[in-house]
């Protein structure tokens, strides 16, 4: 059995949409097979605590719909979860969103200028809205 | 070596201003949030 708080958050970012749909089904946790080291280990926990599942709701009863107007492509199980809205076989440039997003509500000062501290930060977010570490066999 | 200038910010501050986002944006109606800007982009 592994048990671990951390569980690639970063992975988010590069889920297909037809993946969601395990996301709902599980009650704390996303299965992801896109990252380093997939070719050993095949698939990693993404935590999914609720405040996550209500943001990721509202961006697909919300946010999605009008890309998905704009590029029909989007409805396919395949296509980008957070696709650019420029370009939908991109993946958005989450981590410099989430940067500003936070610099706009704590204040200038704050900022993570790389990958790792997005991804570091966002981790610490996650659990912090959530009492609940997934545990899985792998 | 470039100075860490980053300011920690306590994570239940960064977690309730999440939740405020949330809140103001399901509260927008259709027209309101497609003026809010947000738009997915790289």
């Amino acid at each position: 059995m592994y048990c671990s708080p951390q569980g690639r958050i970063g992975e988010l970012k590069v889920l297909k949409l037809g993946q969601v749909a395990d996301a709902y089904q599980s009650s704390s946790s996303i299965l992801a097979d896109d990252f380093k080291t997939s070719p050993t280990f095949g698939y990693q926990a993404i935590l999914f605590p609720p405040l996550q599942r209500r943001a990721l709701t509202f961006f697909l009863d919300r946010v999605r719909p009008s890309l998905e107007a704009a590029h029909p492509e989007l409805l396919r199980p395949d296509s980008h979860l957070f696709a650019s809205s420029r370009n939908p076989n991109r993946i958005a440039d989450t981590s410099r969103h989430m940067a500003k997003f936070f610099q706009r509500a704590l204040g200038n000062s704050f900022s993570y200028p790389n990958s790792s501290n997005y991804v570091a930060y966002n981790l610490k977010i996650f659990q912090a809205s959530t009492q609940t570490v997934p545990c899985f066999a792998p | 070596m470039t100075e860490d200038r980053r300011i920690p910010v306590d994570i239940n501050t960064a977690v309730d201003a999440v939740i405020r986002e949330l809140d103001r944006l399901e509260g927008l109606g259709k027209d309101e949030l497609a003026r809010s800007g947000i738009d997915l982009y790289s």
